[in-house]
Formats: C-alpha cells, sequence, structure tokens
C-alpha cells in the first residue's frame, strides 16, 4: 500500500515553502524529509485481528504547496492570562521544547509532519496562574492538507482547561497534528480534543505528555469521524505523584475507520492513571483500540486503571479493543476491562413505550453510553456541542 | 366499543401457546385488576398490550377507542395514551430520568414543553410521590431500590398521563412504607385525570388501598372468571385452586 505517493516530495518543496525560516529548523526539516522517504508506510494490520484498509491518498504537489501556503482558519478565546502565539513569532522560544516528546524519526506520519509542519501554536500558561476560563481554539481546516503543531507549557502550580475544536468543510483532507505538553510542578491541565471530520478525510494525531512532579493531565478526546484516523495520547508520569486522567469517546459511521492508542507510561514512584475509553460504530465502521498501562521497574506504589466499552450499532460494524498491562513491579495495583456490547433489545422496548420512536430511544442509549465522558467537561455549551455531533451522526 | 378492547387474543412466543383467546374491556376512569398464579400469562398480556416485539399473535386483535392497534409499534401505541408500568424497570446508564421524561412528554404530546415548566410539572409530581429531588439527576433506575424502582415507574405515569395504564405488579418488591406511597400516587392520578387502569398483581394487599371494580382471575392463559372486588378476597380464602379445576 502506497497511502500517500511521496515522489514528488522533495527538498525544492520545502524550499519553496520554507526558506525564510531560521537554519535549525530548515535542517530539521530537510532531516525529517528524507526520514520520511527512508521509512516503510505502517500496515493497518493487528494481529488475527481485523485490517484497516485506507484508500490511497492522491497527492497532488501544486495543491499541496498552495494549501501549506494558506494557514487554516484559528480563533482563539480567553487567553488574556496566558501566552498564546505562532511558532513564527518567536521561533528561539519554541526551539527547546520542539520533538522533545514526539520525535520526527518515530515513525512515517511523524517525520512527514516534521518536514512540512505549517500551523505552529505555543502555549504557555505562567507559574502561578490559574485560568477559569477555558482557553478555546476553533480550527477551521479548509485547506486540503494541514500540519499543526501545537506546544504547551506549564509552569508549576498553574492550571488551565483548553478546548481545540477541529471541523472543516471540505471533504477528502489530510490532517496531521502533534502536541507536545510539558507539565511542571503541581500543574493542572486538561486538553479536550475534537475533531468532526467527514468520511473522506485522514486525520493522524499524536499527543503526548510529560508530566512532572504531583502534577495532572486530563485528556478528553473525541473522534467523531474521518475516512482514516491515526491517533495517539500518550502520557509519560515522570516524577512522584504524576497523575493522568486519560477520557476518550469514538464514534464511527458509515465506511469510518479508527486506529486508536492510548498509553500511560509510570516512570516514578506513586503515579496514577485512569483510562476510559467509549466507542459507539455504525453501519460498517471499523475500530482498533489499543490501550496500554506501563508500570516500570521505578514506579511502586502506583496505581493503573484501563476500561474500555464498545457499543456496537449494526451487525456490520467491528471493534477490536486491545488492553495491555506491562508491569515490570510488584508493588502496584492495576487492572482493565474491556466490554463490546449491542443496544440490549428489552431496553430499547423499554423506552420505546414511553413514546420514543426506535431511532430517539437509541438516541438516548448512545448519549447515555457516552455521558460518563461528555461528564467531564463542565462547559454547558461545550456539552451541548457535543450532544449536537453525537445526534447528527446517529442520523447519518 | 370500550376504550381498550381485547378480542380472542393468542399469542404465542418461540412456538409456545401462552395466552388462549383473551376477552377484556376497559374504559377511562374504571380499574380493573387482573390476578393469577405465575407463569398463567399476566406479564404477556401486559407486554402484547403494549407492542413487545418478541411475541407473535396468532390471533385476535387489540382495539384503543376503535382503532385496531394490534401491529402497532410501542412508540405508536404510548403516544396515542397507553401506558405500562414495568414489573422489572430496566436501567438505563447515562441518562437521567429528568431529561429522559423531558423526551418522553415531548414525544407523547407531539410539541417542545417548557424547560421551567416541566421542571414544576416533575416537582409537583415526584412531592406527590414522596420523592428526593436528587431522584431527577440520577440515572434512570439504575441503583435504584425495588421500591424506588416502583416509584419512579409511577412518577412516569403521573408525568406522562396516558388514558390507560397497564401497571404490572406495582406492588411486588416494594416494602410497606412504599406500597402505600405508590397506592396514594395511583388514587391520586385516577382520580385527577380520569384514567382507566388494569392492575396486574399476585396478592391482595394493594387493593386494600387501590380499590378495583373489576375483578378478574387468569389461569393457563384464560381469564376463568370476572367479578367485583369481592371476587379477590375469595380468592385470597380459597386460593387459585378451585377455579384451576373449574378452567
Amino acid at each position: 500500500m502506497e497511502l500517500i505517493n511521496e515522489n514528488e516530495l522533495n527538498n525544492e518543496t520545502l524550499n519553496v515553502l520554507y526558506s525564510d525560516e531560521p537554519n535549525w529548523l530548515k535542517e530539521h526539516r530537510t532531516n525529517s524529509l528524507s526520514m520520511f522517504k527512508e521509512l516503510q508506510m505502517p500496515e493497518f494490520k493487528y494481529g488475527l485481528s481485523i485490517i484497516l484498509n485506507p484508500r490511497d491518498f492522491n497527492l497532488d504537489i501544486n495543491e499541496f504547496i498552495s494549501s501549506l501556503k494558506q494557514p487554516i482558519d484559528i480563533e482563539i478565546k480567553n487567553k488574556e492570562k496566558i501566552e498564546v502565539i505562532s511558532f513564527k513569532e518567536n521561533y528561539g522560544k519554541v526551539k527547546e521544547y520542539l520533538n522533545r516528546l514526539v520525535k520526527y524519526n518515530e515513525n512515517k506520519f511523524t517525520s512527514f509532519h516534521n518536514a512540512f509542519f505549517n500551523n505552529g501554536l505555543f502555549i504557555r500558561i505562567p507559574e502561578n496562574t490559574e485560568v477559569n476560563l477555558p482557553l478555546i481554539i476553533n480550527k477551521k481546516i479548509n485547506q486540503k492538507y494541514s500540519f499543526e503543531y501545537v506546544v504547551i507549557v506549564a509552569e508549576p502550580f498553574s492550571k488551565i482547561k483548553i478546548i481545540e475544536n477541529a471541523s472543516s468543510e471540505l471533504k477528502e483532507i489530510f490532517r496531521s497534528k502533534i502536541v507536545e505538553v510539558f507539565i511542571d510542578q503541581s500543574a493542572k491541565i486538561t486538553y479536550m480534543d475534537i475533531q468532526d471530520f467527514n468520511d473522506k478525510a485522514y486525520s493522524f494525531n499524536i499527543k503526548k505528555a510529560d508530566v512532572k512532579r504531583d502534577s495532572e493531565i486530563k485528556w478528553i478526546d473525541c473522534v467523531f469521524g474521518s475516512h482514516l484516523t491515526k491517533a495517539e495520547t500518550i502520557s509519560e508520569l515522570n516524577a512522584e505523584g504524576a497523575n493522568v486522567q486519560n477520557f476518550g469517546v469514538f464514534f464511527g459511521n458509515s465506511n469510518e475507520q479508527f486506529d486508536i492508542f492510548t498509553s500511560a507510561i509510570h516512570n516514578a514512584p506513586r503515579t496514577f492513571s485512569n483510562m476510559l475509553i467509549k466507542g459507539v460504530l455504525d453501519n460498517k465502521s471499523k475500530a482498533v483500540y489499543q490501550g496500554l498501562i506501563h508500570i516500570t521497574k521505578d514506579a511502586p506504589f502506583s496505581n493503573g486503571y484501563q476500561k474500555e466499552d464498545t457499543l456496537l450499532l449494526s451487525e456490520n460494524a467491528e471493534v477490536d479493543p486491545i488492553p495491555k498491562l506491562l508491569i515490570d513491579n510488584n508493588n502496584v495495583r492495576c487492572t482493565h476491562g474491556a466490554t463490546i456490547g449491542e443496544i440490549d433489545k428489552e431496553k430499547l422496548f423499554y423506552l420505546m413505550s414511553r413514546g420514543l420512536s426506535e431511532k430517539q430511544a437509541k438516541e438516548e442509549f448512545v448519549k447515555g453510553f457516552f455521558n460518563p465522558v461528555v461528564d467531564q467537561i463542565k462547559e454547558e455549551k461545550i456539552q451541548d456541542n457535543l450532544k449536537k455531533i453525537i445526534e447528527e451522526k446517529l442520523r447519518l | 366499543m370500550a376504550d381498550l378492547e381485547i378480542k380472542n387474543l393468542h399469542v404465542s412466543m418461540e412456538g409456545k401457546e401462552i395466552l388462549k383467546g383473551v376477552n377484556l374491556e376497559i374504559n377511562k376512569g374504571e380499574i380493573h385488576a387482573l390476578m393469577g398464579p405465575n407463569g398463567s400469562g399476566k406479564t404477556t398480556l401486559s407486554f402484547v398490550i403494549m407492542g413487545h416485539p418478541s411475541y407473535k399473535i396468532e390471533k385476535g386483535n387489540i382495539f384503543f377507542r376503535g382503532k385496531d392497534i394490534t401491529e402497532m409499534k410501542a412508540d405508536e401505541r404510548a403516544r396515542l395514551g397507553l401506558f405500562l408500568s414495568f414489573q422489572y424497570p430496566h436501567e438505563v446508564s447515562g441518562v437521567t430520568m429528568a431529561n429522559f421524561l423531558r423526551t418522553a412528554v415531548n414525544a407523547r404530546n407531539n410539541s417542545k414543553v417548557n424547560v421551567l415548566e416541566f421542571k414544576k410539572l416533575l416537582d409537583e409530581k415526584m412531592e406527590m410521590l414522596s420523592m428526593d429531588k436528587g431522584f431527577a439527576f440520577r440515572y434512570l433506575n439504575e441503583g435504584f431500590s425495588g421500591g424506588e424502582k416502583k416509584k419512579a415507574e409511577i412518577l412516569q405515569l403521573a408525568v406522562l398521563n396516558p388514558e390507560i395504564a397497564i401497571l404490572d405488579e406495582s406492588d411486588s418488591g416494594t416494602d410497606v412504607d412504599s406500597l402505600k406511597i405508590i397506592s396514594e400516587g395511583i388514587n391520586k392520578i385516577k382520580k385527577e385525570s380520569d384514567i382507566g387502569i388494569l392492575l396486574i398483581t399476585h396478592y391482595n394487599r394493594i387493593l386494600q388501598y387501590v380499590k378495583p371494580d373489576k375483578v378478574h382471575i387468569l389461569i393457563d392463559g384464560r381469564i376463568v372468571k370476572s367479578g367485583d372486588a369481592s371476587l379477590a378476597h375469595e380468592i385470597e380464602e380459597k386460593g387459585y385452586k378451585v377455579l384451576k379445576s373449574a378452567a
């Protein structure tokens, strides 16, 4: 499988796009591009289980260049108490963080991303700053290609909620995003990532956090659509008392395919991880979900929990949940579980006996099923928006 | 014609005949008690009246106000004004009682009820059933005790305000306090909106509070005897055995 025809991409492409950038960055892009050419396209195949079959994406070089020259439309709200700048405004500031958590040579998609990223956002929450209103980042991706890089630095004792909403009017887009989050002592970050693309889009999304002493990252990942999504959310608990809350929902319809990976890596004593992923699949959609909790030998007295539930709304939908625990220390507590279910016919009758149509009753189940995750976000507007997206997907 | 009319109803499930020709007529404002031993087909009858898809109607018809509803889906019947209080209400996770009931009220009336108006209605009915206000925000039946579940069913009845309600063992799984509250609730609803009730019960206990106009005895898929309230006392004294031999 080729997925992306890469022959037309070369250093000349980089020159046309990024000639005015500092040398270190140009060099980084060149290295990433040659790595991209070198690395093999991963196979979307997992053991004996289901195989994802993404269509090849026809890359047109002129279209590629013209869309990368045009930054995406970003609206940012409630940034008063913090620093939010684009990479262009201060490359020097970004340099020390870039690629520290997600390396350009990890796989073909990270190298592709590092060669061509064209939207960079740097967010810094100063020490002792508590932001009550959530930072809202609304992205309209109306270019065929978009490579977004986000760096978040939470200084000690800071606290913020960041809500990123990405949607697109276009049908076929190729979207890649890397988020690196650095959370210093006793800081608390919530990062909600809402992705609502249509069923022709390609979405590659890696988020990784370095979680320090007594600090917390709370992820709320919402994957609502794409022809193919490959999403990874990784939390490294690198100091005592670090804590990750990893929530996620996915909802596939038509022929949508999701490859979702979440992991918590416990590298220090008394660290805590909790994962709850809830997925609904309708029609012929497919998902592979892998959850990994790794407790290293340096992490005694740690706790790890993971649970993944999938609700299948159609006989043709497929899911393969793969919960994994890797434990190198005996002095820990760790549990995991996965369930796959359908809507109970007796419960459906119960709701219908109150006057709800079959469709309405299913809608109630699905919303109810997602609720433990949707409830994590207290903003009513965001909750309503999520419910609206869910309702729209159910009507497909 | 009666508001709810069941004519010569034969019903089977997985090839086994359960109801063998049931005839029953219920009007608004009437309370009918349906009694019978375990396995006689009481719950089947309630499910079939409400339109449960797992049962096969072999023969006979169900009419609601002259309209043949035998083939109708459960939600259509509910919107016409039928209601079933379940013997074992289901738990629906993640769906709060208040949100669910509002959706149901809107579906029943085919309009959108004002949020504040609905809250007022719900509060009022919950108070009538001595239910803590917190129930509105709990997930539907999840973690409810037996008595709480049955109260929640009566709450749904009160809010949805149907024409005819079938109450399948609203008295089972409840303690004496809950039973009193449930019975008083049923009586109040009956008084306020003059609904017709088919009260399915195993025991006489609830009939001390909710006085039936008629009592029917269902044995082995047939109504073997109908009479007034005294029939229930007779059953209590002599048991179903006497009637079984008659059947």
